[in-house]
């Protein structure tokens, strides 16, 4: 009952701390709240990302093409390597799948038409080259995959040549890399971004509590006075650092939900928009909403009792 | 009871406040603390609410050994202690009736109890029927009355009162002084009234308790005048 007592004038004074240092409470809001948009917006860039990339089909394919002058034989012995590779490893589930040069010529005809290749690209003149296909589940194993099945090149078939060049494995790793890069960058650059904001939005609340303190210097001096507590006196303090946070991530939340639909929703499905028609999907807000509700709130909580404790520590002496 | 016993207490910058002070003030006791600036009464106050530790010698109050005193009990020390101070202190923006609540209310006490209490201690200062006033619309007789009623809320042992009557008309400052002795006789607190009015200090013939450049000169029932004479006589 103590608690609950105490917790009610705690709240309702951290409350009237907030309206009374107006301008200052407005600031620290304001730079809170640009480090939780910059963040979510890094965050749903690189989630996006994430998506579309996983959503990309072939790219957990590894290709193993079979030279034009392997007979029926060595092609066998090729597939044979590849499946003990395989067997023994739990990353690659699957057996490799053999597409033939007609498979391969009926993908490219499907792919880009019948007309304009068909010269070159015929069941006469067929220059695509058989080959194995080994898929993999997870696309950040590919690294290790491309490892595993390039163990292939070692494997001397009968005629005591090498039963596979390493130009012959074609995979997306290059591009998975380079996907990888773009993401590390940005996360790097948010990281950063957000990481000054921060340290910024704690000096500018500290220096809030401070004007708060210093407002209710003669409050403080009575309450101490008259027996309050340690607690009693800073808890208020504490919890202005707490609304403070909690306002900014609810603040940030709605700035991110419309910059996100209109912005950058609005980007991609704009017929002007260069990435506009190229596939790329974005996921509905709704789908981040949980983890950036948590992530601002944690963010803002984090930074308002910090900054609390820290000017706390620092202007009341109790 | 409070009770100093060879009290020495400096400043971080190396003043001597007090030295050697030994004092017993018992439990329902009304006593004056005189003494010029810088005699030592200031620092004594601070001895008393713990605000300072002494550095040599042992402070008891009411039932707090005060040099073992941990941190966390200290608030509990000043429950037992009620200040009124010179300039009243009252928070402008607060009514009477909040002003003397508050001092309940930082102490968690429950609402019921506040409601309770605060206006039988504004009777008792008769200031029942300004409890809704702001402490400006008050005069400064009737604001000494509404800190004074603050200090006995939370029902201390002791009063401390620093210059009560100092920011106040002479002829308000006996219904203040009879506020104060009706405290003490009716309520059995120990009073403590820290003054400079020679005055007061004639007109009601109380254990007086003379500090002079931390030191004790006189302790004497009734005033007859200071025993060290200050710069620029008496006052």
């Amino acid at each position: 009952m103590r608690f609950f007592r105490s917790m009610r004038y705690h709240i309702s004074q951290g409350f009237k701390s907030i309206f009374r240092n107006g301008v200052m409470t407005v600031a620290s809001i304001l730079i809170l709240v640009s480090c939780m948009v910059i963040l979510g917006t890094f965050y749903l860039i690189i989630s996006n990302i994430d998506e579309n990339f996983n959503n990309m089909k072939d790219l957990n394919v590894i290709e193993v093409r079979v030279p034009v002058t392997y007979s029926e034989e060595q092609t066998e012995e090729v597939r044979a390597g590849l499946q003990k590779i395989c067997d023994e490893k739990e990353i690659i589930p699957g057996d490799p799948v053999y597409i033939s040069k007609e498979e391969h010529l009926a993908r490219f005809k499907e792919l880009y038409g019948d007309q304009e290749w068909s010269d070159f690209f015929n069941e006469e003149l067929n220059p695509l080259r058989p080959s194995f296909e080994i898929t993999f589940d997870h696309l950040s194993d590919i690294t290790e995959v491309v490892r595993i099945v390039s163990a292939i090149e070692g494997i001397t078939l009968s005629n005591g040549a090498a039963a596979i060049a390493p130009s012959n494995i074609k995979s997306c790793v290059e591009v998975y890399r380079n996907v990888m890069s773009v993401k590390k960058t940005l996360y790097t650059v948010g990281l950063w971004m957000m990481g000054i904001l921060l340290i910024i939005s704690l000096f500018v609340i500290i220096n809030t509590i401070k004007l708060g303190i210093h407002g209710r210097r003669n409050e403080i001096m009575f309450m101490r006075y008259c027996g309050a507590t340690k607690h009693f006196i800073r808890m208020p303090f504490l919890i202005e650092g707490g609304l403070i946070g909690i306002f900014s991530a609810i603040i940030a939340f709605g700035i991110e939900y419309l910059l996100y639909t209109y912005a950058l929703v609005g980007l991609v499905r704009s017929s002007t928009s260069v990435i506009s028609g190229s596939g790329i999907t974005v996921s509905p807000y709704l789908s981040h909403a949980p983890v950036l509700g948590v992530l601002f709130l944690i963010i803002g909580l984090f930074a308002g009792v910090i900054a609390g404790r820290i000017s706390l520590k620092k202007y009341l002496k109790v | 009871m409070i009770r100093f016993t060879n009290v020495s207490f400096s400043y971080p910058d190396g003043t001597e406040a007090l030295h050697d002070v030994s004092l017993r003030i018992d439990d329902g006791e009304f006593v004056f603390l005189v003494g010029p600036s810088g005699a030592g009464k200031t620092s004594l106050t601070k001895l008393l609410f713990c605000e300072q530790r002494a550095q040599a010698g042992t402070v008891e109050v009411n039932g707090f050994q005060l040099n073992k005193l941990r941190s966390r009990k200290i608030p509990f020390l000043r429950r037992t202690l009620g200040i009124v101070f010179q300039d009243f202190r009252l928070f402008e923006n607060k009514t009477v009736y909040e002003n003397v609540a508050f001092a309940m209310r930082v102490i968690n006490a429950p609402t019921a109890l506040i409601r309770k209490r605060v206006p039988s201690f504004l009777s008792l200062v008769g200031l029942s029927d300004k409890a809704d006033s702001f402490p400006k619309q008050l005069s400064g007789g009737e604001q000494q009355r509404v800190a004074l009623a603050r200090a006995l809320v939370n029902n201390p042992a002791a009063i401390i009162a620093d210059e009560p009557t100092g920011s106040i008309d002479n002829e308000l400052r006996d219904d203040i002084m009879n506020l104060l002795i009706r405290v003490n006789k009716i309520g059995k607190k120990t009073v403590i009234v820290i003054t400079h009015d020679t005055d007061l200090l004639r007109r009601y013939s109380f254990r007086t308790i003379e500090l002079c450049n931390g030191r004790i000169i006189s302790d004497q029932v009734g005033f007859d005048g200071y025993h060290q004479v200050l710069d620029g006589g008496e006052d």
